[in-house]
Order: C-alpha cells, then structure tokens, then sequence
C-alpha cells in the first residue's frame, strides 16, 4: 500500500538528507526533501506528501514551528520527529506540538521505514472510528469524548488534545478497567505492528496526565508496573 | 573545647570585675582614712581630758587612787625627772614620751595621751581603752563593705542588661545570617562592630556566591560544550548509519554502489576533522607562553599558500608582506589560523581568489606593536549580521556549507585570543569577506641571513 507512498524528509544537513533519500526511496517511497523548515512548509503545501520525517534543529523554521504551523492550519499529515539524543527537550516540543512520534539520531533505516508505514495505515484510518465501533459519545467519570466531533469534556470543560494523544485516550476510555500492555497500546494507537523499543507511549501518557489533572482532577490514566496503563473512575 | 560564655554574661563578668577591683582599692583606701580619723578624734578627746586633768593635778592626786575606773579609762602622774609614780588610778600606765601613744596594760590595749605638768613638774598620762576607736572602725568598715558589694552587684547587674543591648546587634546578625538573609549591609544597628561583621560577612557571602556562580557557569559551559560536540557527531553518524544498513539490506546496482561508498567516505573524513578540531580547539587551551617563539608571519603565509593552491586547482592564493619581520607567536596556532581562513573562503565562500596581507602597523608607521594579518576573498562573504556568532563553536552562518565542523572560526578566534589579539570579518575590496586577525607582541626585524 505504501508502494507510492510519498514521504518528505526535512533536515539541514546535507550528507543525513542524502543518506535519507537514498535509503527510503530503495525501501519503496517516492521522496520529497527540504533543508529547512520554511521550505518544508512549501512542500506541504505544493506536493501533499503523505508522510514528513523532520528534524527538530533546523535554521531559519525548527521543527517545532513546523508542526505547530501544519497542526494549526488543521493539517493531519502524520510526522515523525528526529532529534539528536541529548536534545530531549526539541522532542518533547514537537510531539507536544502534535507530532506522532519520534526518533533520536542515530537511528535503525528499518526502524524508520517500520514506523512511516504503521503512521501511514493510521493515518489514513484515524479519527473515523476504528474497527467498527459505533461513534457514539465515550463516558468515565467526568471525562466526556467524542469520537465524532474529536472533542474532549473533563467535567464539561473542553479539554484540547492533539490528534495522538485524542486516540490514546479513546483507546484507554473504551477500554476503561481494562490494563493494555505498551506493544498493544502501540499497536491500537500508533498502529505499530512490531517490536520497538520505543518510550512514545509513556510520553503521551505523560501529555494526556498533564493535560486533564492540570484543574487538579483526580488521576484517570494509572500505569499498571511492569505492564502498562489503565483507565479507572476516580 | 573551653567553655563557652554568652558574650552578654562575659560583659557582665567585666563589669563585675572592674568595679570588684575599684571598690577593692578604695574600700582599703577609705577603710584606712576611717582607722586614722577615728584614732584621731579619740586623741582629740583624750587632749582634751589630759588638758583638764592638768589644770586640776594638784587635786587629781587626792582622789585618782580611790576612784573606781573599772577599766574604762586609766590616769597616771609621774615624776618628770625619774618617772616614778605620784598619783594613779587603780589601772596605772606605764612611763610614757609625750604625745598620743597605744601601750598595752594587763592584755588590754589603751590609748594614752600625755602631757606635761609644768607646776609640779610632772607628765600626766590619760588612757581610755582602744577598743572605743575600734568598735566605731569596726562598725564603719562593716557598713562600708556592704555598700561595696551593694555597688558591685548593681554593677553586674547594669552590665547584663547593658550588655544585652550592646550585644543585641550582634545576636540580630547572626539570626539574619543563619536565615541566610542576601543583603547583610544595609541596616544599621548602632553599633559599630556588628556593622563591620555584617559588611564583611555580606561581602564574604558575595565572594563566595560569585565563586558559585563561576563554577556553575563553567560547568553549564562545558556541558552546552560536550552537548553541542555529541550533536555534531551524531549527525553524520546518523547519515553513516544509514548508508551502512541500506549497503547491508538492499541489493544495489553498481552506480548505487559507488555513490554511497563516496558519501560514507566524505562523513567519515567530517567526523574525522570535526575531532581533529575538537582535539585543536582543547589543545590551544593548553599552550603556554613557553611555546612562543620568534615567528615570521610572511613565512607562514607563504607555506599555507603554496598548500593551499595544490590543494585547490585554480584557487589563486596571493601574499602580500615585508618577510623577515618577527614576531613572538605560535607557529602552529598561526599556520592553523591561514589555513582556516583559506578553506573557509573556500568552501563557504565558494571562492576563486584569496589575498593573505601581513601588515606591521605603528605610530610612526614602520614598525610597530601589532602585526595585522588580512585575509581577503572573492567568494559570497559574510551577512553582517552573523559577523560576530560565526566566531562561536558550532555557529555556521546560513550561507555556509553545513559540511564543515562549524569550530573554524572559533579556531581561528582562539588563536587571535591566545596571541593577545583579535579577529573580524568585514567585507572585502575583493568582494568576499575579510578576516582580519591582529597580534600583540613586539616586531622585531630579523638579521639578514648570510
């Protein structure tokens, strides 16, 4: 399915950018490239790629701004962030930024590929109710959502969630009382059919937390040790 | 450890002592004026009897042995010739010079007076016992002592509550001290001691938070430091990794091939330089002024040059300068500063023409203090606004190739500090940017060579 999909790759440095091209166009992508994240926005915007693998330190645009930019034009493009391991930080903007996932350099070509396919098949299943459920408003506790309208009510406050974290807690709502190891939260969510050892879920566990206990409303999402999280009325 | 005293009770202790001691001295002094005046109104008394006596001898002698003195006063009449007795009563008084005199008689100490009885001639002694002059001392002495050390506890008392206050700025500082209050100086208490501690103690904290924060500056420097290098690192890394495992997975035609081992080879010599700079950059933070030698900065241009033109086909590199000008320098620090400035102009600048100008400037514009070294180019040069943090590690101005370690002109601005100088980039008459690095050190022309 991802035969011809199109992927655009954003990073300043050339040699990364070539070595990028390279790799992903011999693992079936067509390619779309830019060097920095005004010229990113450009090609969005011209060539609808349907997927962006971008780096957060860039000049002129960062990676963050970029984001920021596509999310507020209400642009759903998956987007995986790369950033150099020591810059948590540039991450932890970008995914709050709306970003689906991330990746630090030095990474694993497959890896990468593995997770422009799994952001591919959600992206284009997301937000439409998934596997069948009816859309019908989601309840526990005081947390209201609808998978509908993609809205959020914490005791009739609207709550704004990006699009990931909306679907990790519709994951987690529908499955309320239930504990979901990690691999099958990324599996559901992120749409991840193989092993990774990737923290993205505990990061929007993280989001979703901060976001609906920041009235100080009592915790909904608990993480089960040793194996994963649950939804439970307060 | 000895022990240890509040300072108000070691106020009061002093105050106790010091009027101890006072008290001390003029209760003896007093003590001893009291023994002497009441000795002396006794004698003034017993002239006084000794004088009615006399008048009356004649008679006295009829009646002084039958009088009952019970101890309570002694007359004696004696010969003035050889002292025997003529008239006395039942205490008699020995033989006695004129005068007041202490004589004691059956154990009893007197007080005696005599004088002179010029009609038979004779001397008559009166005496009372000197018990009467002491009780009265006794007594005086007694109330004098209490009134001493009436006059030392109130003393000691005055010096607890006074020294409590004089002592309360001090206890104040310590309290606002321990709260590790910031500003220690400005409130004034009175007293000039706890001033001075407060100001010499805000002035110590202010040291040591300064050395605090120069360390915690220091660290925060070396970690952006060890922090911006991983990055550099990591990046071609991520490139190499990825031609490595697309080399390793894919089945590539031979063009493929090639152009990936080419790519690998180019990261692989950027990781290599960006090291090497690293290793640069660290090493120049080690020299000494025991490396400094008489340098010829036209020789090393001259060198760098003729490298940099073999290096580069059809880069013309030209130098402009009087040789056989020394000047104390790092050979090396100077050869790495041209030679930067060349592949800059090079590789960011994209240009064909480098001039390299070693001028000696001075007030009368021979020689002088600074040697100036100019490097100018006819490439894209440098946005005027990105002068200045191009010079910063890992800066790159955004019209320079993102390939290079981004520690060249930080290179290059470390060796113009480490020689007591400077660098700048400016434009350049050529069109391009130009480099202008100074060194300190006195010139000094070269001998001819034979």
């Amino acid at each position: 399915m991802s035969a011809h999909a199109t992927v655009l790759v954003v990073d300043d440095d050339e040699d990364v950018l070539a070595s990028l091209r390279r790799g992903l166009r011999l693992s079936g992508f067509a390619v779309l490239t830019a060097t920095d994240g005004r010229d990113a926005l450009a090609v969005v915007e011209q060539q609808r790629p349907d997927a962006m693998v971008l780096d957060m330190n860039m000049p002129i645009l960062d990676g963050t701004g970029v984001v920021t930019a596509l999310r507020e034009a209400g642009d759903d493009i998956p987007i995986c962030v790369l950033s150099a391991r020591s810059a948590v930080d540039d991450r932890i903007a970008g995914l709050e930024a709306g970003a689906d996932d991330y990746l630090t350099k030095p990474f694993v070509l497959a890896e990468l590929v593995a997770r422009i396919k799994a952001m591919l098949r959600r992206g284009r299943g997301g937000g439409r109710g998934r596997g069948g459920v009816p859309s019908a408003t989601v309840r526990v506790g005081d947390l209201e959502l609808d998978p509908a309208g993609r809205r959020v009510h914490l005791a009739g406050v609207p709550v704004e969630l990006t699009k990931r974290e909306f679907e990790l807690l519709e994951v987690l709502a529908r499955n309320a009382g239930i504990v979901l190891p990690r691999d099958r939260l990324l599996s559901l969510v992120w749409g991840y059919d193989f092993a990774s050892d990737t923290n993205v879920v505990d990061v929007f566990v993280g989001y979703l937390r901060r976001k609906l206990e920041a009235g100080g409303a009592p915790r909904l999402v608990h993480t089960v040790r040793g194996v994963g999280f649950v939804m439970r009325e307060p | 450890m000895p022990h240890r005293f509040s300072l108000r009770a070691r106020v009061a202790a002093a105050t106790a002592l010091g009027t101890t001691v006072v008290v001390g001295v003029l209760g003896v002094l007093v003590a001893i004026e009291i023994d002497r005046n009441n000795l002396a109104q006794l004698d003034r008394r017993l002239d006084t009897a000794a004088q009615v006596l006399v008048a009356n001898a004649g008679t006295a002698g009829l009646f002084l042995p039958a009088l009952g003195d019970a101890g309570a006063f002694a007359v004696t009449i004696r010969a003035e010739k050889d002292g025997r007795v003529r008239t006395s009563t039942p205490t008699q008084l020995p033989e006695l010079d004129l005068g007041a005199h202490t004589v004691t008689v059956g154990d009893v100490p007197y007080r005696a007076v005599t004088a002179p009885v010029e009609a038979t001639r004779a001397r008559l002694s009166v005496a009372v016992p000197y018990a009467e002059a002491q009780d009265i001392t006794t007594t005086q002495h007694r109330q004098l002592a209490v009134a001493g050390l009436g006059a030392i506890a109130v003393a000691t008392g005055l010096g607890w509550v006074f020294g409590g206050r004089a002592v309360r700025p001090l206890v104040d500082l310590t309290g606002r001290i321990a709260s590790r209050e910031p500003d220690l100086a400005p409130r004034r208490s009175g007293v000039r001691e706890a001033d001075e501690l407060a100001a010499a103690a805000g002035a110590m904290l202010a040291d040591v938070a300064d050395a605090q924060a120069a360390t915690d500056a220091a660290l925060a420097t070396a970690r952006d430091f060890a922090a911006a290098a991983a990055h550099e690192l990591r990046t071609p890394l991520t490139a190499m990794r990825t031609d490595l495992e697309v080399l390793s997975t894919h089945d590539l035609a031979a063009a493929d091939r090639t152009e990936i081992l080419r790519d690998l080879v180019r990261t692989q010599g950027r990781v290599e330089s960006t090291l090497d700079d690293l290793e640069r950059l660290a090493r120049g933070d080690l020299s000494s002024t025991d490396d400094f030698v008489d340098t010829d900065p036209v020789e090393i241009c001259d060198a760098a040059a003729a490298e940099a033109r073999g290096r580069n086909p059809g880069l013309t590199v030209e130098v402009d300068g009087e040789p056989g000008r020394l000047v104390p320098a790092l050979p090396g620090g100077l050869r790495l500063v041209v030679d930067n400035a060349i592949a800059n102009a090079v590789r960011h600048g994209g240009a064909r023409h480098v001039r390299l100008t070693v001028t000696t400037v001075g007030p009368d514009g021979t020689v002088g203090p600074d040697t100036v070294l100019t490097v100018d180019d006819d490439g894209t040069g440098v946005p005027a606004d990105e002068r200045e943090v191009v010079f910063e590690r890992f800066r790159r101005g955004t019209g320079a190739s993102r390939t290079g370690s981004g520690l060249g002109l930080t290179l290059i601005a470390q060796q113009a500090a480490l020689h007591g100088g400077t660098a700048r980039l400016e434009d350049s008459p050529l069109g391009g940017a130009r480099l202008t690095v100074r060194i300190a050190g006195t010139v000094r022309i070269a001998k001819p060579q034979g």
